[in-house]
């Protein structure tokens, strides 16, 4: 039951008839009418919403449904933003917007498009300047013990035209706390649907939380996350992300770090330093798109070539037929 | 008309972005028939309403009203160029709410749905003096308390920016003509039209589409990605070479209307001659 339609993967009120494809959601037989009666009536414009057009995305955020009609037409690449609360994952999807808002690439990709523009500009609003100048960092993210987490959808092209969907998710750090100590809590199905679903993974470590009095704390929760992450990662690329990175951390920290993670089985690993400020020439701007460019190509070098085959066959009937028509 | 080529431009621009001054101007010198394009003598629109207003307003040195948010209405004029072909020219007249209405309430009524249906040209008006410049950690940096405390009742807080404003627009239309994404689009083709041109200063022989670039870096690369590069066009626009206000402007009265107003082409060189821009409007160039 979503909303008042009775089928599930409908939201009418939201994006328009999905399944009979009505124009009047009155005429539909899975819509409830009762619970919707009163608001209609109230509405003096029902007559031009009756005839006017919804298109199926809200803008905002997807939730799981709405990646239907993305992956319709092709696979989306998913990108699992991991780590523990406040270690800056959403700052770094805020600021990914504000690079791509300000016209900078991503490797050879540039901007085409995005579904969710609305969840992107409310991110990258905390890191724009308000009328008093302010800027605050995104808040945290809300848990609200939800199975899959917020997803904000990405289209770029390159210069070849190739077009590729990015979805990364932007989820509360609770959920990697709670699947860290236990994969099968309650409060942990979406970080394990993350785990399950995406195609990459970039793992946060807070170069703030690992100079302070808590970096024992901090080192523990990044090794611990770590650890579930490479369990089945395969050739999933991963990449580990010291946000904050304008501040220094010290050298045995981040050695052990990377140590812990150099123990495990992987195929494609790189760590990127990367920060809201933009750092000696931008260099933590650029780590915050070759990051992003790393994980490309780093899938696109995991596909296979394709097989050669002969294409004169002249006794194969549909090879040759094939070959005619050039 | 049998041989004539149905161009139906479909106009997108939000209020006050220089609709409705531009047909008024447009219209004015296809009527003069002194230009490249001109109406056919044979063919005069029956109902002049849509231009009404903003005619009798220019030839008064004065600018025209604000058309009212529920008017829809269209207008066909039949032109000719030098080489005697046809073009049907279709001017739908609305309020530019109507176009805020779409992205906001994320929804398309009938007629804007066959306004797009029927359109084989795009033209999307943006004002360059109404876009609020981003100001975030990229450009900006993370402020100083200095610069905090001078800013206290300045500009309003940036909620959409223009940039996605724009791209989503595109990209509902786009929907609605279902048109798919994966490959570049070759029709409607689009002309993004920078109008108030004459307010911002620029340099002789600025290019248009590198203002786009450098103002809207988000819209740009959109359109750069979507569209193949002979179907997108942005051009510069000045309507009336100078603001009008609810004060006749005398010079405005002697010269007569047809004597001011610009395009800047998409190689940058002014043009007095409005109607070269249906050329790019209708994808011939």
């Amino acid at each position: 039951m979503a909303g008042k339609c009775s089928q599930p993967t409908c939201f009418p009120d939201e994006h328009g008839c999905n399944v009979e494809g009505c124009r009047n959601l009155m005429d539909c037989k899975y819509y409830d009418k009762n619970e919707s009666k009163n608001e209609v009536e109230a509405s003096q414009s029902l007559t031009q919403e009756e005839e006017s057009f919804r298109i199926p995305w809200t803008g905002n955020s997807f939730g799981i449904t709405d990646l239907n009609f993305l992956a319709a037409s092709a696979k989306p690449i998913l990108i699992g933003i991991t780590g523990v609360a406040s270690a800056g994952k959403t700052s770094y999807l805020a600021s990914l917007y504000c690079l791509l808002r300000h016209g900078r690439k991503i490797g050879d990709y540039s901007f085409a498009g995005s579904l969710t523009l609305n969840g992107w500009e409310d991110i990258a609003w905390y890191l724009s300047w308000k009328e008093n100048g302010n800027i605050q960092f995104p808040p945290h993210t809300a848990n609200n013990s939800g199975r899959v987490p917020g997803l904000l959808h990405l289209a770029l092209k390159n210069s070849l035209g190739k077009k590729i969907d990015l979805v990364f998710t932007d989820a509360p750090g609770e959920w990697f706390d709670h699947w860290r100590n236990n994969i099968y809590s309650e409060n942990a199905k979406g970080a394990k649907w993350i785990h399950d679903n995406c195609d990459a993974f970039l793992l946060f470590a807070d170069c703030d939380m690992l100079l302070g009095t808590k970096r024992g704390q901090a080192k523990s929760q990044i090794n611990s996350v770590a650890d579930r992450l490479f369990e089945n990662i395969e050739a999933r690329p991963i990449g580990l992300v010291w946000s904050k990175s304008d501040i220094t951390i010290t050298e045995i920290t981040r050695g052990q770090i990377l140590e812990h993670i150099q123990e495990k089985e992987f195929v494609h690993f790189n760590q990127f330093e990367t920060s809201v400020k933009e750092g000696q020439e931008g260099i933590f701007h650029q780590n915050i798109c070759d990051s992003i460019n790393w994980i490309i190509g780093r899938l696109n070098s995991n596909i296979n070539s394709i097989p050669k085959f002969n294409l004169l066959k002249s006794e194969d009937m549909f090879l040759s037929k094939r070959e005619l028509n050039g | 008309m049998d041989n004539a080529t149905e161009n139906s431009v479909l106009i997108i621009g939000g209020p006050n972005a220089g609709k409705t001054h531009f047909g008024g101007q447009l219209y004015g010198r296809l009527i003069s028939r002194k230009f490249n394009y001109k109406i056919s003598p044979n063919n005069l629109p029956a109902d002049l309403t849509i231009f009404e207003d903003v005619l009798n307003k220019l030839a008064e040195g004065k600018r025209a009203g604000h058309t009212e948010a529920s008017a829809n209405r269209n207008i066909e004029l039949k032109i000719n160029d030098e080489n005697a072909d046809n073009i049907v020219f279709t001017f739908p007249d609305y309020a530019g709410e109507q176009v805020n209405f779409i992205v906001d309430n994320r929804r398309i009524n009938t007629v804007w749905k066959q306004y797009i249906e029927k359109s084989s040209s795009w033209m999307l008006f943006v004002r360059l003096d109404d876009l609020k410049p981003l100001e975030d950690i990229i450009n900006k940096g993370i402020p100083d308390p200095e610069e905090l405390k001078k800013r206290n009742a300045t500009p309003p807080p940036v909620k959409v920016s223009d940039a996605a404003h724009f791209v989503e627009l595109l990209q509902m239309l786009l929907y609605i003509k279902g048109i798919p994404s994966l490959n570049k689009i070759d029709r409607p083709n689009l002309t993004i039209v920078l109008s108030c041109w004459d307010i911002q200063n620029f340099p002789d022989n600025t290019i248009p589409f590198d203002v786009l670039k450098e103002r809207l870096p988000l819209l740009y690369n959109f359109v750069k990605n979507t569209w193949e590069e002979k179907s997108l066009a942005v051009i510069g626009l000045s309507s009336t070479e100078k603001s009008l206000t609810d004060e006749a402007d005398e010079e405005y009265i002697d010269k007569t209307p047809i004597k001011f107003g610009y395009i800047i082409n998409t190689n940058g060189l002014k043009e007095e001659d409005l109607t070269l821009s249906i050329q790019t409007f209708i994808g011939r160039i």
